[in-house]
């Protein structure tokens, strides 16, 4: 009788702990976060004239209560840097650059809106009150010049805006929030 | 010319002269006389003008040239007495070379002697008076001493701007070395953030066929 007691005490106890565990568990799961960056990585990977020039892979995270982020960090343009066979970049150069970089920032939001929208139809297990952010960290070397040319662009807008926004086949920029830094 | 016969009394009456009993009779000719009429209007502008000239002075003595005032002074007339007298002139001329050729032959160094025999030249090194050459000698020592030093202040200041431009040369090297470094290393950063990403990439690579299986 008092055997049974204990058993009966113990298997309550491992019930309530498998409950706890199963609520903190994350409702997004990781498996579904790594497709999201492969797919931002081939995004950015892209055999092009012009490509981007990767610099570290994308990584995601899922912040309860807030969202998902995902950042990526790249070279607008493929630069050839000064070397002991080539010093010095002429002032030309430095402002062709620059001039290639900013041509190529609309391109890159565009690109990161299309991953937005992705995400938010993969993402299923995303609440929809919850948000999908993304930050591309833009390189730049020290003898570039940097004016009017950002260091990060962000991105973020709540999942449900965004479902709304495709279902009515409206273009996601609208509701979708841009930040320069 | 004039037809009217009172011409003449019509000027004297415009000049003021003439009897003044006459005067009436003139002015009534002049009435009905046109030729004297015009005569009159003619000399009474010029009385008119004539008053209204300045009156001058009548000068009261006129210069002569021969005036002692116009006498050239004592020593233009030597000089205009010499400059005109052709044997003053040729006296001072020799004078002056005369003094010139003397002034000359007394400054003039005696001339160095010619291959001086040993004996001579012993001779020549005891006359404590061989003032000219020791002077000559004197002369090129100082400039010798003279050139050293120009040479000297010369090398000093080509030494100085010479380190001046190696030193602004090797700060300018050196800043392009930093330069050139501070590049060289962002450019392995590139290069290693480019190696993590592809080795990232490849780890997360799977095979078509590892992946059907």
């Amino acid at each position: 009788m008092r055997a049974t007691g204990w058993a009966g005490k113990s298997l309550l106890l491992v019930a309530a702990a498998t409950a706890c565990f199963a609520s903190a568990e994350s409702r997004l799961s990781r498996a579904s976060i790594a497709a999201m960056e492969d797919a931002i990585n081939a995004k950015f990977r892209v055999n092009s004239p012009d490509p981007y020039d990767l610099l570290g892979t994308a990584r995601g995270t899922y912040l309860e209560g807030y969202g998902v982020v995902f950042t990526v960090e790249l070279q607008l343009v493929n630069v050839s840097p000064p070397s002991p066979f080539n010093p010095k970049i002429s002032d030309a150069e430095v402002a062709q650059i620059r001039d290639r970089k900013l041509k190529k920032l609309p391109q890159l939001k565009e690109a990161m809106r299309s991953l937005m929208a992705t995400a938010g139809s993969s993402l299923a297990n995303l609440p929809p009150e919850e948000k999908i952010s993304m930050e591309a960290i833009l390189w730049s070397y020290s003898w570039e010049s940097t004016r009017g040319k950002p260091h990060r662009v962000f991105l973020s807008v709540q999942k449900q805006k965004l479902l709304e926004a495709l279902a009515a086949h409206t273009d996601p920029a609208l509701v979708i929030e841009e930040q320069e830094r | 010319m004039s037809t009217c016969s009172r011409v003449d009394e019509i000027r004297d009456y415009a000049m003021g002269e003439g009897p003044a009993e006459a005067r009436g009779a003139i002015e009534n000719h002049a009435a009905s006389c046109e030729e004297c009429a015009g005569e009159l209007q003619r000399m009474r502008l010029v009385t008119a003008a004539l008053r209204s000239m300045p009156e001058e002075e009548v000068p009261q003595r006129i210069a002569f040239v021969s005036d002692k005032i116009f006498e050239p002074s004592p020593v233009t007339r030597f000089f205009q007495g010499f400059w005109n007298s052709t044997a003053r002139l040729g006296f001072a001329s020799a004078c002056l070379l005369t003094v010139a050729i003397t002034t000359f032959a007394l400054r003039q160094p005696a001339a160095a002697p010619v291959a001086p025999s040993p004996a001579a030249a012993n001779a020549t090194a005891t006359q404590a008076s061989y003032t000219p050459a020791l002077s000559q000698r004197e002369i090129a020592r100082q400039i010798d001493e003279a050139v050293a030093k120009a040479v000297t202040q010369v090398r000093e200041q080509d030494a100085r701007l010479t380190k001046a431009a190696l030193e602004s040369a090797e700060a300018r090297h050196q800043k392009e070395h930093q330069a050139l470094m501070v590049a060289m290393q962002e450019s392995m950063t590139v290069l290693q953030k480019r190696l993590s990403t592809y080795t990232m990439l490849a780890s997360n690579y799977q095979p078509r066929e590892a992946a059907g299986q």
